[in-house]
């Protein structure tokens, strides 16, 4: 079954087709959030338990002529950009200590399997270093699996543009981990 | 997920890439050396494998918990699994169970007439045959063999029947209505077979108790008559006035 129809289905009141959206997007959600939201995971649950609860309230607000993937990772980043403007202005309000930036998850699993640790170290202060827009690119195509067809439309933006981002962000990342080779190291 | 432009390479090495695709690469990637470090960092972020989360069981719970809220579930009602199956909502109304059975129904009572009505036909044709027979048959043995009339008398026939008795005499009269047929009978004839002693005629008065009987006779009882009402006036007076 679909999403679409699925989702039809949660309109008229079906649960079990509630709890298979769920099962589809809960995980994948978190995951985005996680990224997006300094890998806070309490943050990153509520954030996701947001989407469904609106989804619950108001099904309505889905129209099933879209592809819900792109429409549901859509929501879940204007969710992000107006927490980054919350954060903006209680930065400007606090102590000057960003209390968002200092909380990470420690029960994720991020780049166990991976061997080189140092890399990943890297990796993630490089992306950390790239602004918002192509870093944001960067990990919905690769971390989250996205099309650039979807991210597009998920961003508003054209593919081309898409593309842009992407291989700059690469590029930047290229060059900055150029020392750790990973290809050239495995 | 379709295949784009970063697939490509992930997947290729820089000399297996078609023109078109070098085209498109041209603005991101110029040389081979920009394309392998490209293809690095592609295959480098794909080899951290994709980070997976467990949402927690409350997060769920709650979301349980608001959906009843927004979606009351209905009180369970014993009949509502049979209506689920005999009319599902999803189906068209002429593929729902309950529909496929009226009509089929619909088609037994407009069906099972037709065959009733032949058979009803074929048995009238059978009795119409089976009683002209018999009326042929009737026919020839009225020609062969004179009938005793007697014998089809249908209350001298009769074991039960009222026989007049051996004087010939009814005090009284006759009872009629009760019964169809009487002989006339004279003080001097007899009429019919076998005996039955008629004194409680004698016994009883001159008219009959019974409440559709009509009783007609002579007084002095020489006379006892049952003929039709209309060939005697006096008996079709009295019906008249009965009636």
């Amino acid at each position: 079954m679909t999403d679409e129809s699925l989702m039809i289905a949660v309109a008229k009141g079906d649960k079990r087709a509630f709890d298979e959206v769920y099962a589809r997007y809960s995980g994948p959600l978190i995951g985005y959030f996680m990224r997006m939201l300094w890998r806070d995971r309490e943050k990153a649950e509520d954030f996701m338990h947001d989407i469904f609860a609106k989804l619950v309230r108001r099904p309505e607000l889905f129209d099933p002529t879209r592809k819900f993937k792109t429409w549901v990772y859509s929501v879940a980043n204007n969710m992000c950009k107006n927490e980054y403007k919350r954060a903006e202005v209680r930065k400007n309000t606090s102590n000057g200590l960003d209390s968002s930036y200092a909380v990470s998850d420690t029960n994720t699993n991020v780049f166990h399997e991976v061997a080189d640790r140092q890399f990943k170290g890297e990796f993630d202060r490089c992306l950390a270093d790239l602004d918002d827009k192509h870093s944001e690119a960067f990990k919905m195509r690769h971390m989250d699996g996205l099309s650039i067809k979807e991210i597009a439309e998920i961003l508003d933006i054209s593919d081309g543009t898409v593309k842009s981002r992407i291989f700059y962000a690469s590029k930047y990342l290229a060059k900055s981990l150029k020392e750790y080779n990973p290809v050239l190291n495995r | 997920m379709e295949k784009d432009i970063i697939d490509i390479v992930t997947e290729k090495e820089f000399v297996e890439l078609s023109a078109q695709e070098r085209e498109e690469l041209k603005e991101f990637c110029s040389s081979e050396e920009e394309f392998n470090q490209l293809k690095g960092v592609f295959i480098g972020v794909e080899a951290m494998g994709a980070e997976t989360y467990t949402p927690k069981p409350e997060t769920k719970k709650r979301l349980d918990d608001l959906f009843y809220e927004s979606h009351p579930k209905a009180a369970p009602v014993w009949y509502s699994s049979v209506l689920a199956v005999l009319i599902p909502k999803e189906k068209k109304i002429h593929r729902q169970p309950l529909m496929q059975i009226a009509a089929v129904a619909l088609l037994l009572i407009l069906i099972v007439p037709f065959f009733s009505s032949d058979s009803l036909t074929a048995d009238a044709d059978y009795v119409a045959q089976e009683y002209t027979t018999t009326l042929e048959e009737d026919a020839l043995t009225d020609d062969e063999a004179p009938v005793d009339e007697s014998l089809e008398d249908p209350i001298t026939n009769s074991q039960d029947a009222i026989v007049m008795p051996s004087d010939g005499v009814i005090s009284n009269g006759v009872i009629l209505n009760n019964i169809s047929v009487i002989d006339i009978t004279t003080t001097n004839g007899v009429a019919g077979s076998g005996s039955v002693d008629y004194a409680w005629t004698a016994a009883e008065p001159d008219f009959s108790d019974h409440p559709d009987g009509i009783f007609a006779g002579d007084v002095s009882g020489e006379l006892a008559l049952s003929q039709p009402a209309s060939e005697s006036t006096d008996l079709l007076d009295l019906l008249t006035a009965t009636f």
